[in-house]
């Protein structure tokens, strides 16, 4: 179906041509508005260039002259910069007056002739519309009585089930014609064959005739089974064409009606064009969406804004429970004394810098600070370079890969709290107690021996020193308290770090196995012609290849060291440090809990959002050197 | 350096289907110093195995090969001395040109200055100089070849082997580069072995071309013989464009026959056998014995070629390049529905119609001017493959040829 070209291009020639007539009207209005503003301006810059070169260059008599002179120039100026202004608002004011002439002339013009397009377009569109539905109508109708007209459709299943009489009655035939042959060639044999002469021919004949006979049943079945098969192909092939049909007009319907609507669609872009070029970007595009409504549709509504319409509801979701509490935190973070109950009553805080003041003077607030920075400096880099080891390693084995896999990644898997309890039971030392060396009478053995202030002679001994002290004590070493009563602190984050190394690996070999296993091996190969030793292809090729891998594990690495708590409390406990020394390994997350469960919600606040700025300068300094060191 | 294979093989094991491929069978050949060798055939022919084999990161199941007399089967690819330029180059993305052909010099542990000076050479005589300070992705695929060959170069390799050097170029670039290749390897003097299937690459550089059809070798000669004297006739097939036509035909009384026709004589016994045309073998003769019905005629600039049906032919289609036919079209033109064609002697060829081997016989026909063309006469001559076979096959060779040029003097 073709449709006329309502617009003639000569029409469309003559709207381009005065479009761009009144284009550059306004652009010549405007250059010279904001021209003429910059004169004066442009005036004072420069005479006080010509003022400071003169400074550095002419004598002190020569200066003084140069000034005069200047000054003498930039009244000149000025008295000529005033008549241009005033002669200028009387051209601006008549070209003015002209754009908006121009302008209604032209606004005019295009309603016009669009209008009269648009509605010789629908009258056109009206009755090919009516023919294609008509023409859908018989098209499906023919179809539709191939599948629901009930003579046709019995007919189709009666043939079906008269076929299948047909079959079983020749197949009882061909049963009852093989019984007699067989019987005829039985009763022709010899009678004077023994017993097992006549069983064995018995057992040949009827074999070979029913096989015989079995051929010729399983022809007529496959006949049967082609048979049906048409007819059903039949049907299925109606009902497509119907669909194809019906698709068919839809289609053809939904492009005529498109084609009024880029009528309409032309027509007011060119009316926005023509009133609007002389506005800012933002004002434009609020106008046009006021003016270019033709009708709302929800169908054009769902077809345009799908995408938001399947986000919305995670979006609103997100809003309330992600979005809205950091804002929330921000702003609590600058009111003073803030409580929640004060807040729902209507009392008003007042907005300053006291929590942040607060957090400073807590006292547990520098020893948090120290264990955050103490275990992340010490976990990220160590547990980066082993999890690079491991992966080379991983990726390098053949046999059994998959389960070292699997043992490299159970501790993502696991519940931190559980393994820190496990980890707990390892280190612990069962009934620690000290006791005088001299005096002691018991039988267990007396381990670290010092001499205290008073000069007698102490030592420890335990029921049962853990797995990790056993060990230490086989190859012959004295045991260490690492979390009990008294322990140190340098023993306590000792336990700490190799807790969340082992923690964090299996996330970082994961990352770095798969990067590994996405280096074309072609480079390994290219390495070993140009004869490079393995450490020269680890260093010089994985490596480098794998640095985007590496500069992803390393900053989600730091960002999660520096929020390491449930670490902590999976091995000593809410305590956050051995018992007598409760509070030593507590950190900034730790800090917030602590805060948040007292109800200083301002303390809280402000120390999270001292957290967050220390990671995000972390993370920029990691990004910043992620760019120099980085090959993508 | 001359390279010598010895009976390579190479059998990958499968261990689903219980059936072993084998991908060379049996390869034996000596590479003499300095030439270019072209190791042509289809996909899947075991081109690209061998020469893995020859650089050492695959296996030969059995075999050896011999760098000069040194036994090298068993040495890693590190120590050999082979250069080795991948068919997607494998340039290393992180480092830029300069560092990329610097990298196997500081594996060798040359010194600085000694490095940078045989760089800046190599770059010279590879025409890269001025990009050296950029990275791989920010060249074109001319340069990042000129650069895999560089890397291979810059270490003066014992050998140089290129893997498809040309396949990911375009059709202009490539006949650029494969001069460039020619000129690098004159200039070096390096034995280089690349691997194509490009018939008219491997024609146009190589001193030696190998041709090879699933892991087993076919012929090794140089390009215009193996053009002109094809041992079988795949080799035949293989080179050439367009493509040689083939017909079935039977000799009968020392006649060839293709149908009805007798179109030549050649003192064969009698059997059926394949004959191959090449399409320039076809001169336009009133008297000529080829009856050909013409389909169309085809224009392709250099040359026009006349396209008739038989049905003896493959594919029942018969391709002819005429000479006279740029001179004087009007020869050929509207309305002919048959013509008939001599065929030069020199460039036709019996096959053997169940071993498609070729039958070594003179074939004589009667076109006119068949005087200056002899290069269809038996092969006294020794091939270079029968050099490298031994001494005992020699004799051999000679016997057949003296019976056969009796039999030819009797008649």
């Amino acid at each position: 179906m073709e449709l006329k070209k309502l617009i003639s291009p000569e029409t469309e020639k003559i709207i381009n041509d005065k479009l761009l007539e009144l284009e550059s009207l306004y652009n010549n209005y405007f250059y010279r508005k904001n021209y003429s503003k910059n004169e004066l301006k442009k005036l004072n810059n420069d005479v006080s260039f010509e003022l400071r070169q003169a400074k550095q260059k002419l004598l002190r008599a020569d200066f003084v002259n140069k000034k005069a002179e200047l000054k003498s120039y930039k009244d000149k100026r000025r008295k000529e910069i005033a008549e241009n202004q005033v002669k200028l608002k009387v051209d601006l004011n008549n070209l003015k007056k002209e754009i908006t002439i121009k302008r209604k002339e032209l606004d005019l013009f295009i309603r016009n002739t669009y209008d009269d397009a648009i509605k010789s377009r629908q009258e056109e569109i009206k009755p090919l519309k009516a023919e294609l539905k008509n023409s859908k109508k018989d098209k499906i109708s023919k179809n539709k009585a191939i599948l629901f007209n009930k003579d046709i459709n019995t007919t189709n299943s009666s043939k079906i089930s008269e076929l299948k009489k047909i079959y079983k009655e020749e197949c009882a035939a061909l049963d009852l014609s093989c019984k007699e042959e067989i019987d005829k060639e039985v009763n022709s044999l010899d009678v004077s064959l023994s017993e097992k002469d006549k069983k064995s021919a018995v057992k040949k004949i009827k074999h070979n005739i029913s096989s015989k006979y079995s051929e010729l049943k399983i022809d007529k079945k496959i006949n049967l089974d082609h048979e049906i098969a048409a007819i059903n192909q039949n049907i299925t092939d109606a009902k497509t064409q119907i669909s194809t049909d019906k698709r068919f007009c839809k289609d053809r319907i939904r492009e005529l009606n498109n084609s009024v609507l880029s009528l309409v669609s032309a027509k007011y872009s060119l009316i926005y064009k023509t009133n609007n070029s002389h506005l800012s970007v933002l004002d434009r595009m609020s106008r046009y969406f006021k003016e270019t409504r033709y009708s709302f549709d929800w169908n054009v509504f769902y077809r345009e804004n799908k995408a938001w319409i399947y986000l919305l509801p995670a979006l609103i979701l997100l809003l309330i429970f992600t979005v809205y509490p950091i804002i929330n935190t921000i702003r609590i973070a600058f009111l003073e004394g803030y409580s929640p109950l004060g807040s729902l009553g209507g009392q008003i805080f007042p907005i300053g810098f006291g929590n942040f003041t607060k957090v400073i003077k807590y006292p547990g607030f520098l020893t948090a600070l120290k264990n955050t920075m103490v275990l992340t400096i010490l976990t990220v880099p160590i547990s980066c370079f082993l999890a690079l080891i491991v992966s080379v390693f991983l990726n390098s084995i053949t046999k059994f890969s998959r389960t070292f896999q699997t043992i490299y990644f159970l501790p993502y898997v696991t519940n931190s709290i559980a393994i820190g309890m496990v980890f707990a039971a390892m280190f612990n030392i069962v009934g620690l107690q000290p006791v005088a060396v001299e005096s002691y009478t018991g039988s267990l053995q007396i381990y670290n021996q010092y001499v205290d202030a008073e000069g007698v002679l102490r030592g420890f001994t335990a029921e049962s020193w853990g797995i990790v002290n056993y060990l230490i004590m086989l190859f012959g070493g004295n045991p260490i308290n690492w979390i009990n009563v008294g322990s140190s602190y340098v023993a306590n984050i000792t336990v700490m770090v190799i807790y969340i190394i082992w923690n964090a690996l299996p996330f970082k070999i994961l990352i770095l196995l798969g990067g590994l296993q996405s280096v074309n091996k072609q480079y390994y190969e290219a390495a070993k012609i140009d004869g490079a030793s393995k450490g020269t292809v680890f260093w010089r090729i994985t490596v480098p290849m794998l640095s985007p891998m590496i500069a992803y594990v390393v900053i989600t690495g730091f960002i999660g060291g520096f929020k390491e708590y449930s670490s902590i409390v999976g091995v000593f406990g809410e305590g956050m440090g051995p018992a007598g020394n409760a509070g030593s390994l507590n950190t900034i997350v730790g800090m917030i809990y602590d805060s948040l469960s007292s109800d200083n919600y301002g303390r809280a606040s402000a120390a999270a959002l001292i957290l967050f700025v220390i990671i995000l300068a972390v993370t920029l300094v990691n990004l910043y050197v992620s760019k120099k060191k980085v090959h993508y | 350096m001359k390279v010598v294979l010895d009976k390579l093989t190479k059998i990958f094991p499968n261990k689903k289907k219980n059936e072993e491929v084998v991908a060379v069978n049996n390869f034996t050949f000596e590479i003499p110093d300095g030439k270019l060798i072209g190791l042509l055939g289809p996909s899947g022919c075991g081109k690209s195995t061998t020469l893995y084999m020859l650089s050492g990161l695959q296996k030969p199941s059995s075999g050896k090969i011999y760098f000069g007399d040194d036994d090298v089967t068993t040495l890693a690819p590190e120590k050999r001395g082979v250069g080795l330029v991948f068919q997607n180059y494998a340039l290393y993305p992180h480092m830029t040109v300069k560092q990329n052909i610097l990298f196997p010099l500081q594996n060798q542990k040359v010194s600085k200055e000694e490095a940078l000076r045989r760089t800046i050479e190599v770059a010279k005589l590879v025409q890269i100089d001025e990009l050296l300070d950029r990275k791989p992705n920010e060249l074109s695929g001319g340069q990042q070849q000129r650069v895999a060959i560089a890397r291979a170069l810059v270490k003066q390799p014992k050998v140089l082997l290129l893997d498809e050097p040309l396949s990911n170029l375009d059709a202009r670039l490539r006949l650029q580069t494969r001069e460039e290749i020619r000129r690098i390897q004159r200039e070096t003097k390096v034995t280089t072995i690349f691997v194509t299937h490009d018939q008219e690459e491997a024609m146009s550089i190589s001193d030696l071309i190998v041709v090879m059809k699933k892991g087993v070798v076919q012929q090794i000669d140089h390009p215009q013989d193996v053009y002109d004297n094809p041992k079988n006739l795949f080799v035949s097939k293989f080179l050439g464009t367009p493509p040689i036509n083939v017909f079935t035909g039977v000799i009968k009384d020392h006649k060839v026959f293709i149908g009805n026709d007798n179109i030549a004589f050649c003192d064969a016994p009698d059997q059926e056998v394949y004959v191959g045309i090449r399409p320039e073998g076809f001169a336009i003769d009133k008297n000529g014995p080829f009856k050909l019905p013409v389909k169309s005629i085809e224009v392709m600039g250099r040359d026009s070629s006349i396209i008739g049906e038989r049905d003896e032919a493959e594919n029942k289609i018969v391709k002819a390049i005429v000479n006279d036919l740029i001179d004087n079209p009007s020869k050929v033109f509207a309305g002919i529905s048959e013509i008939s064609l001599g065929i030069k002697e020199h460039k036709i060829f019996l096959f053997n119609k169940e071993t498609e081997e070729r039958i070594n016989v003179e074939i004589k026909t009667t076109l006119a001017d068949n005087k200056e063309n002899k290069l269809n006469k038996v092969t006294t001559k020794r091939s270079v493959a029968e050099k490298s076979a031994g001494k005992s096959e020699k004799k051999v060779v000679r016997k057949t040829a003296k019976k056969v040029s009796n039999v030819v003097k009797e008649k």
